[in-house]
């Protein structure tokens, strides 16, 4: 019997054993259900992360690609679209680069403007069939340095900050340190800041000026204390917002090495076989104008007129064989007509007398680019329509300013209120000649941005004022209603002083959108929108 | 036999103890049970939160990652300011990020300014776009998510926002008592526009 009793036992442990057995199978089931869910939210995440950095990659691979190709000259598209593909970790991208129907070079604008369309799969997926993970829409375009009022590669003179408050719209920027001296009172002078706009350097200053890498020249008047302590109240007196408006230690960015590329848009095409001829040059194909003027040889003297408000003459005289001046006249007419040398010529139309040559009609508006071989000895007048006249970096030309040059849609002394009538000079030295007019109550006009200077290791371009210094003479003032670029910063005027040639600056700020006529960019491609969706993950 | 079956039957102390025995199994069983059952309701009322916080991250990411500064003096994001925390952001987008994708004028952009924010009236995420910074909502407002406690917008860097959305689900227990999970997700959001343009 205590057989039997055993038995009983065995059989309630067994029972019990599997009773518990079931119901840890069914607590398991219920958790079973629970590891697919969590799975797949753990997947979702992590195939939305791989999808975005897999865009993201490639929207950077072509925006790379795209800087790369404009650095070295090469148009990205010629109009349709282009498309580029890779991958990253295994996920496959496509980017769609479609130019701005206004880019170069067939349209009219002189800022190339591009948009990536950029999509993302997943691996081992039909990328023709199937829907993208990730897509990113990108618009970018190229900078101007007309976005900056004033750039310097290397700076050799200071900036000046003076008590009575030397006011600088805009952003400047310096690839090496950048040099102040800033004068006793100028902290105490209510109004401020002095510089209204982002100042950055990519070059940071030596110590003791390394504080926030400017060199403040006068160390007790830096906005700093001796132990290297911020003075907020002298920042704000210096840069907008505060110690935040200045950004040392951003990228450099290099001015063109060349005019190659601006004596191709004033031919129209790519130079293959260089106009030898002395004189006037126009690239037409029947009378249809492909590109700007092209002068061979140095400019003696060089004139802007505006003709009412619709047409706009350029004069300019050249040395002949004989060692005589010969006058070339260039009429652009914008609307109605007007007439030169008795010819008529009528709207978006251009008419040319050449010293040796019949006269000629074009039966198109140029693309506003004037380029010379040469140098430039004089240029003054006013300009009407969007212009840019150029001369040679390589063999390091000159363009001279002998009086004012003012614009059609601006009164001289007043502010600019549109971008139509703009112009730009691009030239390895700028020159504030001598014979300009010393006046310190009628000061000497320059509504024009400049670039002067080209990339080389000892930057000696640049924009310069005959006689700065000249003591003899009354002092002068210009204004510069514009931005300025330079390789090497040159004295200019002794600042709120009795002699020399100071000068005040203003800003258009309608350059950063619409500089002057395939005026040289930086090589850098802003972000102009950013946009992210999520795709089928 | 009669002996034998005599010997085979059970006292009545003999069930009672086999009767108590087996109550303390049931009630040990049932506790085991009850408690498995809640963990198994609390884990899915876990999920359940987790996925509301996933999915208003997923929505709030692109968004702000589609910001943009209008100029290069501008922000992209305009609020919170850098080092502060605030539950809800304002930013600056070229495109109408409440439309569908479309391609824009890159020479003449219309940079917009959106705002997403937590409203504690119904505890939901609600996306606009602002008629400027710190200006009211025009046009439509999108929901990015509803039954969420708090969401909070960090500035870290210029470029860095951190997203902590806070979601708390309710568990009903075997017992019919009620107790609540709580799910903080946190994502830091690097906004590619400063990666390649400054």
């Amino acid at each position: 019997m205590k057989h039997c009793t055993l038995n009983h036992s065995r059989g309630t442990v067994l029972y019990l054993a599997l009773i518990f057995c079931a119901f840890l199978n069914l607590l398991a089931l219920a958790y079973t259900k629970c590891i697919p869910v969590e799975a797949n939210s753990f997947l979702r995440s992590q195939r939305a992360l791989n999808a975005h950095y897999a865009c993201e990659a490639g929207v950077f691979d072509t925006m790379a690609w795209i800087r790369h190709e404009l650095k070295h000259g090469r148009e990205v598209s010629t109009g349709e679209i282009v498309i580029r593909e890779g991958e990253h970790s295994g996920w496959f991208w496509k980017a769609e680069i479609t130019p701005d129907p206004m880019s170069p070079p067939h349209g009219e604008a002189s800022l190339r403007f591009f948009e990536i369309l950029c999509r993302a799969w997943a691996p081992n997926v039909n990328v023709n069939t199937a829907e993208p993970a990730r897509i990113i829409r990108v618009s970018m375009g190229e900078e101007t340095f007309a976005r900056y009022t004033n750039y310097v590669d290397r700076m050799h003179t200071f900036y000046n900050v003076m008590g009575g408050g030397t006011f600088l719209e805009g952003h400047i920027h310096a690839n090496s340190a950048i040099m102040m001296l800033i004068s006793d009172d100028a902290y105490s002078n209510p109004a401020g800041p002095v510089y209204l706009g982002y100042m950055t350097s990519s070059t940071t200053a030596n110590a003791p000026w390394n504080v926030d890498g400017v060199n403040y020249m006068e160390l007790s008047q830096a906005p700093f204390d001796g132990e290297g302590t911020a003075i907020p109240e002298r920042y704000e007196k210096l840069y907008l917002g505060g110690q935040a408006g200045l950004n040392v230690g951003v990228n450099r960015i290099e001015l063109p090495d060349s005019s190659v590329g601006l004596e191709n848009r004033a031919w129209g095409e790519d130079l293959t076989n260089l106009p030898t001829g002395r004189g006037l040059h126009v690239n037409a194909v029947g009378s249809m104008m492909q590109g700007g003027f092209f002068v061979v040889g140095d400019i003696e003297s060089m004139t802007l007129e505006a003709i009412g408000q619709d047409a706009s003459l350029i004069t300019f005289t050249q040395l002949n064989s004989s060692g005589e001046l010969d006058t070339t006249k260039i009429l652009e007419v914008y609307s109605g007509s007007a007439t030169l040398d008795g010819h008529t010529v009528t709207s978006d139309s251009v008419g040319v007398s050449f010293p040796d040559s019949p006269f000629a009609t074009f039966s198109n508006p140029s693309n506003g680019v004037f380029h010379a071989t040469g140098s430039i000895k004089s240029l003054s007048g006013t300009n009407l329509g969007p212009r840019l006249i150029s001369v040679d970096l390589a063999s390091n030309q000159v363009i001279r300013i002998t009086d004012s040059v003012t614009r059609a849609d601006t009164n001289p002394g007043s502010r600019v209120t549109g971008p139509r009538d703009v112009l730009g000079l691009v030239a390895y030295r700028v020159v504030l000649g001598e014979e300009a007019p010393r006046s310190s109550s009628e000061p000497v006009y320059l509504y024009l941005s400049y670039l002067a200077g080209k990339e080389e290791s000892f930057p000696g371009g640049g924009f310069q004022v005959e006689g700065w210094d000249d003591t003899s003479k009354p002092r002068g003032v210009f204004h510069l209603h514009g931005a300025s670029g330079a390789g090497r910063s040159y004295p200019t005027g002794t600042g709120e002083g009795t002699v020399g040639f100071g000068y005040r600056h203003f800003f258009d700020e309608h350059l950063v959108e619409n500089p002057p006529p395939h005026y040289p960019t930086t090589g850098k491609l802003p972000i102009r929108s950013w946009r992210e969706e999520d795709g089928a993950l | 036999m009669t002996l034998l079956q005599k010997r085979l039957g059970l006292t009545l102390i003999e069930v009672i103890v086999a009767m108590g025995i087996m109550v303390i199994v049931t009630v040990l069983i049932l506790g085991i049970y009850g408690n498995s059952f809640n963990a198994f309701r609390r884990g899915t009322s876990r999920l359940e939160a987790q996925q509301r916080t996933r999915e208003v991250l997923r929505r709030v990411t692109p968004l702000i990652m589609s910001s943009k500064a209008p100029t290069p003096l501008d922000e992209a994001v305009t609020e919170p300011p850098t080092g502060e925390v605030r539950d809800f952001v304002e930013f600056h987008s070229a495109d109408d990020l409440l439309a569908p994708m479309a391609p824009i004028n890159p020479r003449a952009p219309t940079h917009l300014v959106f705002r997403i924010w937590f409203s504690e009236d119904d505890g939901s995420v609600r996306f606009s776009r602002i008629t400027d910074v710190g200006g009211s909502p025009v046009g439509d407002t999108r929901f990015l998510g509803r039954r969420v406690d708090s969401v909070e917008f960090e500035r870290l860097a210029v470029n860095l926002v951190r997203v902590s959305v806070s979601v708390t689900a309710p568990v009903i227990t075997a017992v019919s008592s009620t107790e609540e999970v709580e799910v903080l997700r946190t994502a830091v959001i690097s906004i590619p526009y400063y990666s390649s343009s400054r």
